[in-house]
């Protein structure tokens, strides 16, 4: 039985940046369907929740989205992780790592 | 760093939405292409196929409203729409607009002038050192006549009061009379009536202000009887003098006398 998992705030920032930094440059939807894929659980999002994630990234200047086409000649916004934006990510992901393992200490340990 | 750059875009974003806007309506659109694409590569019909990528992006009204709220400034946005939607209802209306405007342009220019002459006489500091020590000390109001025989609308001190006054160094650190006066200037091109004052030897150092050349007065020159002395102001210098610096020592007659002018 899935049940669908709902993101904390800010982490979808994290999840997109670490997405883009792997696949390379994708357009939302792409993103949002391989984001689906690789969690294997029906994440909390409808598709059009990227877009603000989307372009809070971009006016941090940690992606950048350019106008191309796809293979089947549609046009799409594609999104790239900038270096801006790799430095970040690394900081984001150690931060989240850090207070991930404080969480379960917190939890695991003996009250 | 990013904050900033983020701020100036979100600001940019809330003046100029339209760039933004289309941007995005462009995208959702590709978006939904490409949704539908994929539904009926599985097999939809194309209606189906719509009507599924619709569902899958969710409401695309709030995605743009979400995408809004992130990528401007929110209460500034409403601000922007506000002031067009009353723009539009004010131009329907011109007789009310234009009462209006005129009441409201009365209204601050009146309090603008008004305020100007106050702020000019009353608030702003004496443009000397220390202004707030400066104190202006009144007489009773005047029996006595004026310097040109009438009634003096200036409140006069009697000079027994300035004497005294003077002696209290203890509480005042100079105490300077001054008498204005006009005299007229002769002997140089047409001529001049000019505007000055009497006053105590003390008073440039209490200003603080030196001359610009040569020197204040000296407290002997207070004495009735010693040479007559002038200082001149640098506009009258510029106007009437040519800024002729030699002119220190020299004789200008003022009021028919000749009075030496020291600055």
């Amino acid at each position: 039985m899935s049940e669908r998992v709902e993101l904390l705030q800010g982490t979808l920032d994290l999840i997109v940046l670490r997405a883009l930094s792997t696949m390379g440059p994708q357009h939302a939807y792409g993103l949002a369907s391989r984001l689906e894929q690789v969690a294997e659980h029906p994440l909390m999002l409808n598709q059009g929740t990227l877009y603000p994630a989307l372009v809070r990234l971009e006016q941090k200047g940690w992606i950048k989205g350019t106008w191309q086409r796809t293979e089947s000649n549609r046009e799409a916004k594609y999104y790239a992780i900038t270096k801006a934006g790799t430095r970040a990510l690394d900081k984001q992901a150690e931060r989240w790592r850090r207070l991930a393992g404080l969480v379960d200490k917190l939890l695991l340990g003996d009250a | 760093m990013n904050t900033m750059r983020r701020f100036l875009l979100r600001l940019l974003n809330a003046f100029r939405p339209e760039v933004a806007e289309d941007d995005l309506a462009r995208e959702i659109n590709a978006h939904l292409a490409l949704l539908e694409d994929e539904y009926r590569r599985r097999g939809l019909s194309p209606e189906q196929a719509t009507l599924a990528a619709r569902r899958a992006i969710g409401s695309v009204a709030l995605a743009k409203d979400r995408h809004r709220d992130t990528r401007s400034i929110a209460w500034l946005d409403d601000l922007r729409r506000d002031v067009r939607l009353a723009a539009r209802v004010l131009a329907r209306s011109p007789g009310f607009t234009s009462v209006a405007l005129l009441t409201l342009a009365l209204g601050i220019g009146a309090t603008t002038a008004v305020f100007s002459v106050v702020e000019g006489v009353l608030l702003r500091p004496l443009p000397y050192p220390e202004p707030d020590r400066l104190v202006r000390v009144f007489g009773p109001p005047p029996t006595l006549a004026g310097i040109d025989g009438l009634p003096s609308r200036m409140i006069d001190l009697p000079s027994q009061t300035f004497e005294t006054l003077r002696l209290a160094d203890r509480a005042f650190s100079h105490v300077t009379g001054y008498m204005p006066t006009t005299m007229t200037l002769t002997g140089r091109g047409d001529a001049v009536r000019l505007v000055g004052s009497h006053v105590s030897a003390a008073a440039f150092p209490m200003f603080g202000v030196p001359p610009l050349i040569g020197r204040g007065f000296e407290p002997k020159e207070e004495a009735a009887g010693a040479d007559a002395v002038v200082i001149l102001s640098e506009a009258a210098w510029r106007r009437y003098f040519n800024a002729d610096a030699s002119l220190i020592g020299q004789l200008i007659v003022l009021d028919g006398r000749g009075e030496s002018s020291s600055a």
